[in-house]
């Protein structure tokens, strides 16, 4: 066969196309394809559901990660968790200290940085007193260094001036926890999730701020039909794509609601008598001890119609959903900042757990009140650490003289060592450095000029010259760092190694995967350093490294309810994160509190199955809450609501996921969530400017027109630094729990 | 019009050895062009596929949307990096199995490969937008009835 | 002329379809479907149309992109070893960034 020369071109041309499919695919792939040396256990940097990762490393650099298939994610990460290891390589990376000298920060050696920090901390205590100094921590921050910063402040420098960005957060779920139980933290866990045949979500776009956790419910759903979801929120959000019912209602009248459920439920007879008469105090909101007679004339204040009026949600609707709840064999609620970040942010959670305590809905598989937890390390590392003004560790009260005196023994201080008056909350402590009257303030692993409400209040206090604060935080761009006067370079995430503990209880050990970049040091070197420096007794501070911080505060926490000495390093480097209480070594893990046989703080032959052990009567208390409106109302002159919020891509002031490029461009900016009806009334389009003003501050931002926020509400997301919807939000906050209402204020909208 | 002045020397090289005139070979185990057609550059929000995918590619939107990947929002650009190849995840319209399904299906690869033996890519079975194997994700769609 | 192997990448549901209309397609000769997405495609055209020419199969509905895998204009050589063509290697090379199959 005689082949032009043309034909034996094409025959090229189709083998070298063929080669191409023919062959093994994945073989064409270079052979060596950046396969890790190794794998590093340790759990994601971003939100409270707490995934398990293992970062793989290759030549000693970070270049992937998957999830840890022994951790509850089973294997799975959201997005943003999928792309964490560019961010390690930020070129923001603060790699080494600085000082600020004539308003510009100058490179700095660690001893200049450390004595300059020193010094004003100690001139402050000198002059002022120790109450003129301050400690603002995180819930990124890993629990050994929150516990260590606390003792530091309260034992060393007898401050109590210890507070952190959980305050923002979660501080409503705490004092609702408490106030009904007793105790903080969630008695059940994330396994309840398989057995619940009723979802009940209210406050939280779970979708985009817990992704994994939402995974596990839809997953739920499509095992069983029967499943119901509940989504309870004023914006449609893509949580509830898998919702039975979405319950829109008018933003802070959800207490009416909640109230009305409880109506309907023992107007149906589906309330649980033998439950509450056994293990439930009814409670008004007087705190007087009262019975159920008292609550349902209380309630009858809270018809599913006058709820309607309150709510704007139908009678019906607020029937339907309440049989739903009451009626499945094992409910399951799930709340975050919708709750939390309210004025009445405590009654909110209370509320909740009243459904639950009415119907028995909770000590059994599936059935739980759920307070999901935003940051990695909020539950772990601040509340259980007792790292606020009025905590101490392990769910004691500095305003107890009883607990002062059992942590001075257990931490063999002098009796009388820790000061008895609680600090400052958050934003007393913020308003308090405003005016100079905090002196010096050590911030840890958040970005205050960011997230403060109504923070032009705080940047300009931060501006003060009789103020100093010193940051530790790894990123330059981060808004902060064009405030402090010094700029410590932490190690950060999978640079150092210690413990996140997550929503449900679990306390998992991250190990680190690289060495720290430049001349970063762990957040625990550093804090130990200071305390050298500032001559706090070494016998109160007598580690040597991290693993020795943890070993105290286990042994701590051993004579307590959290008691979880059984949590040895070896045991959490070999486990994938354990739930406590867990009292010794070959303890599993608590998956249910309160419960006899499941919780080992109770008696093996307890002679009841629940044992509320927080109140000395063994009952929780279910509390008669009444409606009462936001701080600031929707009015004639600003007649909409603004929210605040975050989505999927960001998380928080966006100082991490900004660095990823896909997340960046996912949402490069800010913009105004704007009804469809709203927008038209105001003739703006999707894109148009839009001037958003509040009694605090205005600013235009690009409209996004659709029907997730309902007519009159208007939602914009806070990860931008350059379009800072702080700005415009209030710093009102909740009598109980001292977290501000980030969610509702007024505002007004026009065409810019 | 541009024209290109070879040599004369190499012309005796032969015709058929691709050294003489302007003749280029791309073998296909090394280098593999594909050109990113019917894309937008669209700096602002150039990660948000999905909005322009709606119109440019609705079916594949569509079927994304509605499986566990977009109702959970594992979005576009995890498996698939950005277009222009500046994300963090490598370009590809067919996202590698071992460097992107791995993060995060790490323990069912796993399985697979003890039970049948892993296959070089995990879509002759499991197309990537949709669930055909584990049927309709959370919520039926008109789409999916099949 | 031009030749040009390369790989179409369509649809799993529409390549049934596209290789039916690449074969229609005077200047194209295809070698089959692989792996019931890809159809091996070799085009010849005068090299100043050989793009326009794959252009049109870009074009087509279901196709997602292509993947050249050679190409040769050694026909246009002239007896004096000289090309005339507007055919420019580094736009062709531009427009084809490196990808991972």
């Amino acid at each position: 066969m005689k082949l032009t020369r043309r034909e034996v071109l094409k025959c090229a041309a189709a083998s070298s196309a063929l080669m191409a499919v023919g062959g093994n695919l994945s073989s064409v792939m270079a052979a060596d394809d950046g396969e890790p040396d190794k794998w590093v256990k340790a759990v994601c940097r971003f939100c409270g559901t707490g995934c398990g990762v293992m970062i793989g490393v290759k030549n000693g650099k970070v270049v992937t990660v998957k999830g840890d298939p022994n951790n509850h994610n089973q294997g799975f990460l959201c997005l943003k968790g999928a792309l964490m290891p560019p961010i390690v390589y930020a070129k923001e990376r603060v790699t080494r200290p600085y000082i600020r000298k004539d308003g510009q920060l100058v490179p700095a050696t660690w001893d200049e940085a450390m004595d300059l920090v020193v010094s004003k901390f100690k001139k402050a205590i000198k002059e002022h007193g120790p109450t003129s100094v301050a400690y603002y921590g995180s819930g990124q921050a890993l629990t050994e260094e929150s516990y260590l910063a606390n003792k530091i402040w309260k034992a060393g420098l007898r401050c109590n001036n210890v507070e952190g960005n959980p305050r923002l957060c979660m501080a409503s779920a705490v004092g609702g926890y408490y106030t009904s139980f007793g105790k903080d933290e969630p008695c059940g866990c994330y396994e309840d999730i398989d057995a619940a045949t009723c979802f009940f979500i209210i406050g939280s776009n779970m979708s985009e701020c817990h992704p994994i956790l939402f995974k596990r419910v839809a997953a739920r759903k499509q095992a069983d039909p029967n499943v119901k979801v509940i989504v309870v929120d004023p914006r449609k959000t893509n949580t509830a794509r898998i919702a039975d019912e979405h319950v829109s209602f008018k933003p802070g009248t959800d207490l009416a609601i909640l109230n009305a459920m409880a109506y309907v439920i023992i107007q149906e007879e589906l309330d649980n008598p033998r439950f509450y008469n056994k293990y439930v105090n009814f409670m008004t909101n007087g705190k007087k001890k009262a019975d159920f007679k008292t609550y349902m004339k209380f309630l009858e204040d809270y018809t599913p119609e006058k709820a309607e009026k309150i709510s704007g949600v139908p009678a019906d609707q607020i029937r339907r959903i309440a049989k739903m709840f009451a009626e499945s064999s094992a409910t399951m609620s799930f709340w975050t900042m919708g709750l939390n970040q309210r004025i009445r942010g405590v009654w909110a959670n209370n509320l909740v757990t009243n459904l639950h305590l009415l119907t028995g809905h909770i000590g059994k598989p599936g059935a739980c009140n759920f307070s999901l937890t935003g940051q990695p390390n909020a539950c772990g590392g601040v509340r259980d650490t007792g790292s606020l003004c009025h905590l101490l560790p392990a769910g004691r009260m500095i305003k107890k003289p009883e607990h002062r005196a059992q942590l001075e023994k257990q931490w063999g201080l002098k009796p009388g060592t820790i000061a008895p008056k609680p600090g400052l909350h958050t934003i007393a402590l913020w308003n308090a450095f405003s005016e100079g009257k905090i002196k010096a303030m050590y911030v840890l692993c958040t970005n205050p000029a960011h997230s403060l409400p109504n923070v032009n209040m705080y940047t300009e206090g931060m501006e003060r010259k009789d103020n100093f604060m010193v940051l530790s935080e790894p990123f330059m761009d981060a808004e902060t760092v064009k405030y402090c006067d010094v700029l410590l370079p932490p190690a950060f995430w999978c640079e150092k190694r210690g413990v996140y503990g997550c929503s449900e209880r679990r306390y998992s050990l991250l190990m680190q995967a690289v060495e720290p970049m430049g001349e970063c040091r762990s957040d625990v070197e550093i804090l130990l350093d200071f305390a050298k420096r500032m001559g706090v007794d070494p016998k109160v501070i007598p580690f040597k490294n991290v693993d020795d911080v943890w070993d105290e505060w286990r042994e701590v926490s051993s004579i307590t309810p959290y008691n979880f000495k059984g949590m040895t390093r070896e045991r959490q480097e070999k486990e994938s994160g354990i739930l406590w209480p867990c009292p010794t070594e070959d303890h599993p893990g608590t998956k249910r509190r309160y419960v006899r046989g499941e919780d080992p703080n109770i008696p093996k032959d307890y002679k009841n199955k629940y044992w509320f052990y927080g109140y000395p009567d063994g009952k929780a208390k279910l509390w008669m809450r009444p409606y009462a409106p936001a701080a600031e109302e929707p009015d004639a002159k600003y007649p909409m609501v603004l929210t605040t919020g975050r989505v999927i891509d960001h998380w928080h002031t966006g100082t991490m996921t900004m660095k990823v490029p896909e997340l960046r461009r996912s949402f490069p900016r800010a913009y105004v969530e704007v009804n469809i009806e709203d927008a038209k009334k105001h003739g703006i389009k999707n894109g148009d400017n839009v001037l958003l003003e509040t009694r605090r501050d205005k600013m235009v931002f690009p409209a996004k027109v659709s029907d997730v926020c309902r007519p009159g509400l208007v939602f914009v997301p806070w990860y931008d630094k350059d379009l800072m919807i702080n700005k415009l939000t209030l710093n009102a906050f909740d009598k109980g729990s001292k977290q501000p209402e980030y969610k509702i204020c007024a505002v007004r909208i026009k065409k810019a | 019009m541009k024209i290109l002045q070879v040599k004369k020397k190499r012309k005796l090289l032969g015709a058929v050895l691709p050294a003489v005139g302007f003749c280029v070979v791309f073998a296909a185990a090394t280098v593999m062009a594909a050109t990113p057609i019917k894309h937008l550059i669209a700096p602002d929000s150039a990660a948000d596929c999905y909005e322009c995918h709606k119109k440019a590619t609705p079916k594949i939107a569509q079927n994304w949307y509605e499986s566990k990947h977009g109702v959970v929002l594992m979005k576009c650009f995890v498996c698939h990096g950005q277009p222009d190849g500046k994300g963090s995840v490598p370009w590809a319209v067919v996202p590698s199995p071992k460097k992107v399904c791995r993060k995060c299906h790490d323990p069912a690869m796993k399985r697979m490969e003890e039970k049948f033996g892993l296959k070089g890519d995990c879509y002759t079975c499991h197309p990537f937008h949709q669930n055909s194997i584990h049927h309709d994700a959370y919520k039926k769609s008109v789409t999916k009835k099949q | 002329m031009a030749i040009m192997g390369f790989l179409v990448h369509t649809l799993r549901e529409d390549v049934d379809a596209v290789e039916k209309k690449i074969t229609a397609m005077p200047e194209m000769t295809t070698y089959g479907i692989h792996q019931g997405q890809y159809v091996v495609v070799v085009a010849e055209a005068i090299s100043d149309r050989i793009e326009a020419v794959v252009e049109q199969v870009k074009e087509l509905d279901g196709v997602l992109t292509i993947y050249t895998t050679y190409l040769t204009i050694e026909d246009e050589m002239d007896e004096n070893g000289n090309i005339e063509t507007n055919l420019s290697l580094r736009k062709l090379l531009k427009k084809n960034p490196g990808i991972n199959l």
